[in-house]
Order: C-alpha cells, then sequence, then structure tokens
C-alpha cells in the first residue's frame, strides 16, 4: 500500500529528535504493532484451526501453532456439494456483476463529468436521490416479483446491479483527470464523444476502471440480503447464502437447542463435527477476496479517497 | 458551415431560446452520444428505484396480493397509529438508537487514533504493513464476519469460552444474552472497519502543509504538540463530515448484521427498526405494515440529515451539500 503522510519529508526536514519524540516514535510503533496483532491474530487463528485437530481447538489448546495436524475438515469441504454449487454461483455473480456494473457506471460517469452536458444537474440529483429516499425493503420486494427476477441468474446482476456511489467516484475521477482539454483537442482530431472516450479516455483510465470492477465484484460476492430474499432455490444461491447456513442459522438453533437439552454430550460431539469444517469453510470464502486485495490493493484505496471527496 | 465550425471549437454556443441551445448542442455538439451513455443507468434508475418510491402507497393501504397495488383500499394512517402506539414503537426505537450511538461514540476515536499515529511513523515498512493489515477485515463479508462471532464464542466449542474457563471463570453464552449484543456488535465493527476508516483520515492529513511541521519544529513543537496543534484541526472537516453522515444514516444501523447476530434469547436488544421491518415484511408477510414503517424511517433519516447538515454549516462551516 502506498505510504500516506507525511513522515518520510517530515524527517528529512526535521534535524534533531528530542528525547520525548524518541519515547513517541517508541510508543507509537508499539501501539501500532499492538493494533496489528489484534486485527491479524482471528484472520491467523482460523487457518490453524482449520488444519489441526478440532478437539484441540474446542478445548482452547490451539494458541500460535497448529496442532494434531489434520486435513479432515477440508475432506469433509470437498464432499459438501451445495458448497461447489455456491461457489460456483458467486463467481458468476463476481464476475458479471463486476462487467456489468462497472461498463454502466464508467459510460454514465463520462457524461456526467463534462461541464458542458446540459443533462449534469438534472442527472445528478436524479442519482443522488435515490441514495436518501428510497422504496424500502417491501417496494422493491413487489417490483423485482413482479419482474420474475426471482429465482433467476439475472436477479443479483440487477437489483443493486448499479450504484450511485459507484457512479460518482468515477465521475470525480474523469473530472478531475481534466478531460475537457483533452477532449478539445480530440475534437480538433475529428473525435467525436464516442471516439473520444473509447479511444482515449478508457485507456488511459485503467485505474478506475479496476476501482469499479473491484467495487462491484467485491459487493457481488459478499452480499447476502439480496440473495436471501429474492433466491430460494439452492441451485441459485451464492456462496454467502450456504454459509450462512452453516455458519451462522443452524448455529442458532443448535446452540438454543443445546443449552435446553440434558443429552449434552451428544450434541456436543454433532457439533464438533461440523466445527472443524467451519474453519475451513470460512478461508475458502475469505480468501479470493484477500487475495484480490493483496493484488490490486493501490487501486482499493484509491478508490475510497477519491470517494470520500465530497459532492 | 465554417461559422458553426469555428464556434463548435471555440466552445460557445448559437444565441436563441434554450430549446434551440439545447438541439443545437445535441446535434452539432453531438451531445447526443452522451445522453445515450447515461441512458441505460437513467432506466434502471426509474425503474430499479422510482417505481419502488411509487409502491409506498401500500403503506397508507391494505395491501393485498390478489388485488394489486391499485385496488387495494386505503386506510390513510392506520398503520403507522398501530406502530406507533404498539407496543414494540419504545423498544425498536431505543434499541436502534442506543446501537448507533454506541457504535458513533465507540467507532470513531480508534481510526482517528490510528490515522494520527501511523502520519507520525517513521518506519515506512511498518507504515505499509499496518495500513496492508488492518485494512483487510474490511473484505471480510458480513456472514462470514459474524460466523466467526458465532465460531469463537460459542458456549461450548469456542475459543474464547474455553479460555475463560481454564482461567477460572464461567462459561458466558455470548450471543445468548441480550447484555452482550451490543458490545459484540460495536467491538467487532471496530475491528472489522477502524482500517479503512483510517484511510480517509490519512488521506486528509497528506493535505496539511509540511512547512507548517517545519515552523513548528523550529519552535521546538514536539510531537504531540504537533498532533494537537497541526494534524487535529486539519481533520477535524473530515471528521464532521464522516459524523454528520454517521448521524444522518443513525436509523439505518447495519441491521443485516443485527439480523445475523439475532438469536431468540438476545431479542430484547437485538431488534432494531430495520430487523422488524424485514421480520414483519418478508417472514411475517404484513406488506403494507412494514411498509410504514420502514416509510416512517426514512422519513425520520431525512429529517436528521437535513437538520443535521444545517446545524453543521452553522455550526462548523461543514455541510454535505
Amino acid at each position: 500500500m502506498k505510504a500516506f503522510g507525511n513522515s518520510s519529508l517530515v524527517r528529512a526536514m526535521t534535524h534533531k529528535q528530542t528525547k520525548s519524540d524518541i519515547l513517541f516514535n517508541v510508543l507509537t510503533s508499539s501501539i501500532i504493532l499492538v493494533g496489528c496483532f489484534i486485527v491479524l491474530y482471528p484472520l491467523y487463528f482460523i487457518l490453524i484451526a482449520s488444519i489441526s485437530d478440532p478437539d484441540l481447538v474446542i478445548a482452547g489448546q490451539i494458541s500460535f501453532f497448529p496442532k494434531g495436524l489434520t486435513f479432515s475438515g477440508y475432506e469433509r469441504i470437498i464432499n459438501y456439494n451445495q458448497l461447489w454449487i455456491g461457489y460456483r454461483n458467486s463467481i458468476f455473480y463476481a464476475v458479471a456483476g463486476a462487467l456489468i456494473g462497472a461498463t454502466f457506471s464508467l459510460f454514465a460517469a463520462y457524461p456526467l463529468s463534462r461541464s458542458d452536458f446540459s443533462g449534469k444537474k438534472f442527472i445528478t440529483i436524479f442519482l443522488l436521490i435515490t441514495m436518501f429516499f428510497d422504496g424500502g425493503l417491501i417496494p422493491t420486494y413487489i417490483l423485482v416479483r413482479g419482474l420474475g427476477l426471482r429465482n433467476t441468474y439475472a436477479c443479483l446482476l440487477v437489483v443493486r446491479g448499479i450504484q450511485v456511489m459507484n457512479i460518482l467516484i468515477a465521475t470525480s475521477y474523469f473530472r478531475s483527470s481534466n478531460i475537457d482539454s483533452l477532449y478539445e483537442a480530440a475534437q480538433i482530431d475529428g473525435c467525436s464523444h464516442f471516439g473520444y472516450l473509447f479511444k482515449i479516455l478508457i485507456p488511459i483510465s485503467t485505474p478506475i476502471i479496476i476501482v469499479m470492477l473491484l467495487f462491484y465484484g467485491v459487493f457481488q460476492w459478499n452480499d447476502f440480503f439480496r440473495a436471501m430474499i429474492y433466491l430460494d432455490k439452492p441451485q441459485y444461491q451464492p456462496l454467502q447464502i450456504v454459509l450462512k447456513d452453516l455458519l451462522a442459522s443452524n448455529q442458532v438453533n443448535s446452540e438454543v437447542m443445546e443449552m435446553m437439552s440434558d443429552d449434552i454430550k451428544a450434541i456436543d460431539e454433532m457439533i464438533k463435527a461440523a466445527e472443524s469444517m467451519k474453519y475451513g469453510i470460512i478461508i475458502m470464502a475469505t480468501l479470493p477476496m484477500l487475495l484480490l486485495y493483496l493484488v490490486l490493493q493501490k487501486y482499493f484505496e484509491k478508490g475510497i479517497t477519491m470517494g470520500s471527496v465530497k459532492g | 458551415m465554417e461559422k458553426q465550425k469555428d464556434l463548435a471549437l471555440k466552445g460557445q454556443l448559437p444565441s436563441g431560446t434554450v430549446w434551440q441551445r439545447m438541439k443545437w448542442k445535441f446535434i452539432n455538439k453531438k451531445e447526443w452520444q452522451l445522453w445515450l451513455l447515461v441512458l441505460p443507468v437513467i432506466v434502471f434508475f426509474f425503474i430499479l428505484h422510482y417505481i419502488p418510491m411509487y409502491g409506498i402507497q401500500i403503506a397508507f393501504k391494505n395491501y393485498s396480493i390478489s388485488r394489486g397495488m391499485g385496488a387495494s383500499p386505503w386506510v390513510g394512517f392506520s398503520h403507522f397509529e398501530k406502530f406507533i402506539t404498539g407496543p414494540m414503537f419504545f423498544k425498536l426505537l431505543k434499541n436502534t438508537i442506543v446501537l448507533s450511538f454506541y457504535n458513533i461514540i465507540m467507532g470513531f476515536p480508534v481510526p482517528i487514533i490510528f490515522a494520527l499515529l501511523l502520519n507520525h511513523l517513521r518506519l515506512n515498512k511498518l507504515k505499509r504493513f499496518s495500513q496492508t493489515v488492518t485494512f483487510a477485515p474490511h473484505f471480510i463479508s458480513l456472514v462470514v464476519m459474524v460466523g466467526m462471532l458465532y465460531l469463537f464464542l460459542s458456549p461450548s466449542s469456542g475459543v474464547v469460552n474455553s479460555v475463560i474457563e481454564r482461567m477460572g471463570g464461567d462459561r458466558v453464552f455470548f450471543m445468548g444474552e441480550p447484555g452482550w449484543f451490543r458490545h459484540i456488535f460495536v467491538l467487532s465493527w471496530i475491528w472489522q472497519h477502524s482500517g479503512y476508516e483510517a484511510i480517509i483520515y490519512l488521506a486528509a492529513l497528506t493535505a496539511v502543509d509540511l512547512s507548517l511541521y517545519e515552523a513548528a519544529t523550529i519552535d521546538g513543537a514536539s510531537k504531540v504538540q504537533k498532533i494537537f496543534k497541526i494534524d487535529i484541526p486539519a481533520i477535524l472537516p473530515t471528521l464532521v463530515t464522516m459524523m454528520l453522515l454517521k448521524v444522518g444514516r443513525m436509523l439505518n444501523i447495519d441491521y443485516q448484521k443485527a439480523l445475523l447476530m439475532q438469536t431468540a434469547l438476545n431479542q430484547d436488544t437485538s431488534e432494531i427498526i430495520g430487523t422488524y421491518v424485514y421480520k414483519t415484511g418478508l417472514i411475517n408477510a404484513q406488506f403494507s405494515y412494514s411498509t410504514a414503517i420502514n416509510l416512517f424511517q426514512t422519513v425520520i433519516n431525512l429529517i436528521l440529515i437535513i437538520a443535521v447538515n444545517k446545524i453543521s454549516r452553522k455550526v462548523a462551516d461543514e455541510s454535505l451539500w
């Protein structure tokens, strides 16, 4: 990640360190390291727990290294069919959703970033209104049902498939890259808006294209709520629904049951068997996004800071 | 023709009425291409976001699926009355506001402190590393986040309880106790999103004029003094904007997370407006009642965000629009 802040320049300009400054530096570094540990440890724990003996995990014997190395959890995962259907669906939703969302957001962002476009104000307000006021859960549900989108592959690509925030981010990117003067030059060479957008602007705007693809892709991959209300047939459900059933819902029931049951032992065994699988599944669901993030992190950061620019 | 081309190059418009000018731009400046590019988005938002606004009318009707939206009978404000005078109203409002405020108050210092410390950190490698690490949980899905909570905090198999027991304490059913819900909600929010929010503050800090630090150094200011006299004033506008957005969207506190964290036993605190709208609407199929509650929430939100914006424009000279 590109380092933010001024520290290297400040260092160049400051000559001496006072004692309190040294103390400050030591303290700062330690606090930040502790912070990193707090963030990293739960993730690391899941990783080592996924390859450790479930009995030891449950007993709280695992702390920094895997114990009783076993891949039984992952073996169970391989035979868990619904998970693979979810995985396949999520890859489709993420890839298709990213392409559709990014394409239309960028198309809309170009006119909105042009200072001479007569529809600019009207369309911006038209879009902004939906950020603060919308029909809400049920009217949207009725509409989606009316459009016949329930239980289709198209559903998640359409509902919230294009988002105002992303259009605004792309607009502010185009605006900041000074496209008006570039356009004038292109126009003299006989370029139309289409020609300019596709031949000149898009090729020089790789960062924003990646940001858009990532934002829509990650959103589609991580979101569960739309799938929960619109897709009830397993063949359409994305990974997050499979995860939810496994990690959250069933857990609630079994846990409530467990609190009320006298025969804790038997249920304990059942939970244990499922438990070892859960760690592995979390890894499998999260790893693709984390890897994507690590590879493309500088773009993510760019998108966020551009998005936080108001207006 | 020659004259028109000349005008187009200079970017000037011919005189005439607004419509004539628009028509001229539309054809001669090829503005139709711009309209064509933005058209899919207009159509999309009209269908997916504006048509549901028309559907809000069912909040004032007794909507039945068989009759359809138009033919369902009007009932005025009776759904709103039922909600406001009902037994859930104060509980929902209290739970939503308390959870939201707790999250805002507890959630805002951590990213700021992190950003301020990071800004003065001299070890660039550590800086980069810590940013990468703390930003990462933002990419974990809500389901996985809450799944992790269930996993770690389980009374029978959770690692947290094993540790508690080994240290001589009693096992706690974290997800089943109303008293724990808010703490878990907020702490996990801080864990997941602090790194993300810190980036916004760091971006504001990069805008600080370096000569300020130089001058402060010459005047013998310590780092702590620089933070309080230079950095904090520099991020204040960003801070105000962020707080405004959060307070303005107070009732919209992440109900999806609350829904996932909700168990039969912690509903006393975990039932908030958003979860209730979902349950009455889609689980109990009381479409009109749910829409009324939803509209109530949306309108309060709208009032809040406008009010908060006005106040801040007066007090801090900062506003969202």
